[in-house]
């Protein structure tokens, strides 16, 4: 009975996957998002996009960390092309991939690929291409953070030119959510310091590493020809300059996540594209006193008002969290995050032995960082908690975050975007990120029981007694889940609607310069 | 008396200690600097096993004497090694960023000398006049407002309200001299106009001093008219001191670059040592420091050496 009803799971899901393939050609905005927003006119052919990076990107490789963050995507997306992509409501749906289907149990996953795919150098992007791909971003050597990903991959099988099985070494319902991006940006091994050619609408032109480069379309793309005929990428580092040069026309489209940008996007004459896509969290170190102890960090839970940290800090532009599943996400059930109480908080301490509490926190060193630990410790303080503040540039917070030299820790994240990954992630005892040391065997098995449903009612109730363990026990505070994404001029069409992404992830090929 | 080149050699000594000091600080930054370059490069999931093969090949289970006397062998040979980041050859990457950041340095001092030697030369004649009360408040003003806000605030004139001025990017010379220029402007006005009041109030005080010299009395007795006497007598011995604050400034301006780079995304050693820093690329970091150290002892010499011109009594050893 019970294998009877994983197969019907299995079956309900493949047909959801292999829907989403029909429903989602190439043509489309598949990997952009939802519709444009539209008010733009007839879609406009040619011309030059000019795009703003917020960060410089190293290598031209899917192998590459940076190439497959939220703000690079744009980038990523003009050269390669993933197997499945992040949809509303953090979804993950097929696009390079025709269907990605299950056995009875998530043990075994089988991929059938689009035909008549092929790289920009003309060579097909068939099964042996995703396996040698896979293999590829596996090595140690490769430095891909996907390798912890792809080391859950017991083996791999080329059933045919468009057919993959992978064999998983424990099963995984949400397995294709891992080839949403360096995994699934299916791409040749680069030769030399050449950019790792992609199967994408645009191919590179010339590139300088860490400054710019410019793509021009790919002449034998597979897919919907692009509307640009080049875009060109400039990296602008700074926020402001980034936000003065959408304004003065130096870019067309740029990463914003600046709230007060975001504010006053509209009123300077410019479009946003954004979601809920980060959470500022707060993580405790539960391996050293004082807060290996939960009643002490129940107590900080306690003091902070979460609508408060929203709206001074982010200006209202944002939400608060109610903890590990998003508010986005298709497994959010009734919140049980506590309501501030400050009362509560002192006697948690006192009871704890703590009743004059201080220590440090590692915070972000960027203004918006600063101001929102100065609001935490504002509410502390009203608890008698005193918290001094020490800022971390983004090596000493990689460096603080692995070693956990940290006693608490301003932490802010895109993972909650997939609720599947972060939870496998950030909060089993052997989790690859997590930080905090926490150890529940309880929300390890029901993250493992969740992480096994193929059906999606049961999964959601498994990672819900998870969500509910994991707030009862506070190794990690949830505060707001912020909006990001893309402005743009208004000289720019095509933008898509990405209000419901919790992954923010645009592509080039379907915006367009108005002339 | 000592010899010219038994003194020259002196300076080429202590420029040489100096140096070999910075390398070895430089090689010890690893040992010192909060923040793993293997986690920075290898990410968080990287094993224990990755991260100490990692900080092997950067010669971080080695003596940082033993490691110095390495490099120094290979920069010796043109060889800098290569950046954690993207692998790329540290001798290249600085080659095509070197040029730039002395483009903007060199446009940033041309943009303070054209403001502050007129405003000086005006203030010294007239002091307490108009244009002196007028300049000694604006150079105070220019000194409290910040790098970065004076670059957003001119980006926010010229670039967003007037449009006439690109608010970021580079284009460099050999592709587009036009725009190259167009790109400089900002830039080099934001690193130049707190520079000019610096100069401004240095030059007038020096030519203060220098209006008040009886040689100065003698050539007005004479008949000599304002505009020559001021150039040809007053401004030459007066500008010492500006050529210190430029020797300095070669120095002082990879700071002042690093914010005024990554705020117009000029692809210069600023924006290389920012994205360095921040990723803890140590090979960058530790060229990037000792190129500039080079280019600081190579400006105080050339310094040295431009004051016996400037003033014949120093190398007679009369000053």
């Amino acid at each position: 009975m019970k294998r009877h009803r994983q197969a019907l799971s299995a079956a309900a899901l493949a047909t959801v996957v292999a829907l989403g393939a029909s429903a989602c050609s190439a043509s489309d905005d598949a990997v952009a998002g939802g519709a444009a927003q539209g008010g733009d006119g007839p879609a406009v052919d040619g011309g030059t996009l000019k795009v703003g990076l917020d960060r410089p990107f190293t290598r031209l490789d899917p192998a590459d960390g940076t190439l497959t963050q939220m703000p690079v995507m744009i980038l990523a997306n003009a050269l390669y092309d993933p197997l499945m992509v992040n949809d509303d409501n953090g979804a993950v749906k097929p696009y390079l991939a025709k269907s990605f289907t299950p056995n009875g149990d998530a043990t075994v996953w089988t991929l059938q690929l689009r035909e008549g795919v092929t790289f920009s150098d003309g060579k097909p992007l068939d099964g042996q291409a995703v396996v040698d791909h896979v293999k590829r971003l596996a090595k140690p050597e490769t430095k891909c953070t996907c390798a912890v990903d792809a080391g859950t991959i017991g083996a791999m099988a080329v059933n045919g030119p468009t057919e993959v099985a992978f064999t998983l070494k424990s099963p995984n319902a949400a397995f294709p959510s891992l080839f949403t991006r360096s995994l699934g940006y299916v791409s040749e091994a680069p030769v030399g310091d050449a950019p790792a050619i992609g199967s994408g609408p645009y191919t590179v032109e010339s590139v300088q590493p860490g400054v710019s480069v410019t793509v021009t379309r790919n002449p034998a793309y597979w897919g919907a020809r692009a509307h640009a005929d080049k875009v060109v990428y400039r990296v602008l580092p700074d926020s402001d300059s980034r936000y003065q040069s959408l304004r003065s026309g130096d870019a067309d489209v740029a990463w914003v996540e600046t709230p007060a940008q975001l504010k006053q996007a509209a009123g300077d004459g410019l479009r946003t594209a954004t979601g809920p896509s980060s959470t500022s969290t707060i993580l405790f170190n539960t391996k050293v006193a004082p807060f290996d102890d939960p009643r002490v960090r129940q107590a900080v839970q306690y003091a902070i008002d979460r609508d408060s940290v929203e709206k001074i800090a982010y200006l209202g532009q944002g939400r608060v969290s109610d903890g590990p599943i998003g508010s986005a996400s298709a497994y959010r059930a009734a919140s049980t995050y506590p309501a501030r109480d400050v009362a509560k908080a002192r006697a948690l301490l006192a009871e704890a032995g703590h009743p004059d509490l201080s220590f440090e926190f590692l915070a972000d060193s960027r203004p918006e960082g600063q101001q929102r630990a100065t609001v935490i410790q504002q509410l502390l303080g009203e608890a008698g908690i005193r918290m001094t503040i020490k800022p971390l540039d983004p090596a000493g917070t990689a460096t603080a975050l692995t070693q956990r030299q940290f006693q608490v820790m301003d932490f802010i994240t895109s993972m909650f975007g997939d609720t599947d990954t972060a939870l496998n992630s950030l909060f089993p005892a052997e989790g690859p990120y997590n930080f905090t040391g926490y150890r529940n065997p309880a929300v390890d098995r029901a993250i493992a029981d969740g992480r096994a449903a193929l059906d999606p009612a049961k999964r959601a109730a498994a990672y819900n007694e998870a969500s509910k363990a994991i707030l009862a026990d506070a190794p990690m505070l949830f505060l707001t889940e912020n909006q990001a994404g893309f402005a743009a001029s208004a000289k720019v069409g095509g933008l898509p609607d990405l209000s419901k992404r919790t992954v923010v992830n645009l592509s080039p090929a379907t915006l367009w310069v108005k002339r | 008396m000592t010899s010219p080149l038994l003194g020259f050699a002196a300076r080429a000594g202590r420029a040489a200690a100096v140096l070999l000091l910075v390398a070895v600080t430089a090689l010890a930054l690893p040992h010192l600097m909060p923040g793993s370059p293997a986690v920075a490069a290898l990410g968080v999931t990287a094993t224990p096993e990755q991260i100490t093969a990692f900080e092997a090949g950067l010669g971080l289970d080695r003596n940082v004497l033993a490691a110095t006397a390495d490099w120094i062998g290979a920069a010796l040979h043109g060889d800098l090694g290569h950046s954690l980041a993207n692998g790329a050859a540290v001798t290249t990457e600085l080659a095509n960023r070197i040029p730039v950041t002395l483009e903007l340095f060199v446009a940033a001092q041309l943009v303070a000398l054209a403001i502050a030697v007129p405003v000086a030369l005006v203030s010294a004649w007239r002091p307490g006049g108009a244009v002196d009360r007028i300049a000694t408040a604006g150079a105070f003003g220019w000194l409290a407002v910040p790098g970065f806000v004076l670059g957003l605030l001119l980006i926010w004139l010229t670039a967003v309200q007037l449009r006439i001025l690109p608010a970021t990017g580079w284009t460099p010379f050999t592709e587009d001299p036009v725009e190259n220029l167009r790109h400089l402007v900002l830039p080099a006005l934001t690193l130049g106009l707190p520079e000019a009041a610096v100069f401004t109030r240095t030059l007038r005080g020096q030519l203060l001093d220098t209006l008040d010299r009886t040689h100065i009395a003698a050539a007005r007795s004479r008949g000599m008219g304002t505009v020559r006497l001021l150039l040809r007598r007053a401004l030459r011995p007066s500008s010492l001191p500006l050529v210190t604050l430029i020797g300095i400034g070669i120095g002082t301006s990879l700071g002042g670059s690093v914010l005024v780079e990554s705020l117009f995304a000029v692809p210069g050693v600023g924006t290389l040592a920012a994205g360095a820093i921040n990723g803890r690329d140590f090979p960058v970091i530790q060229a990037v420091m000792v190129v500039c150290a080079a280019g600081v002892v190579l400006a105080t010499l050339t310094v040295d050496l431009l004051y016996r011109t400037l003033d014949p009594r120093i190398a007679h050893g009369h000053r």
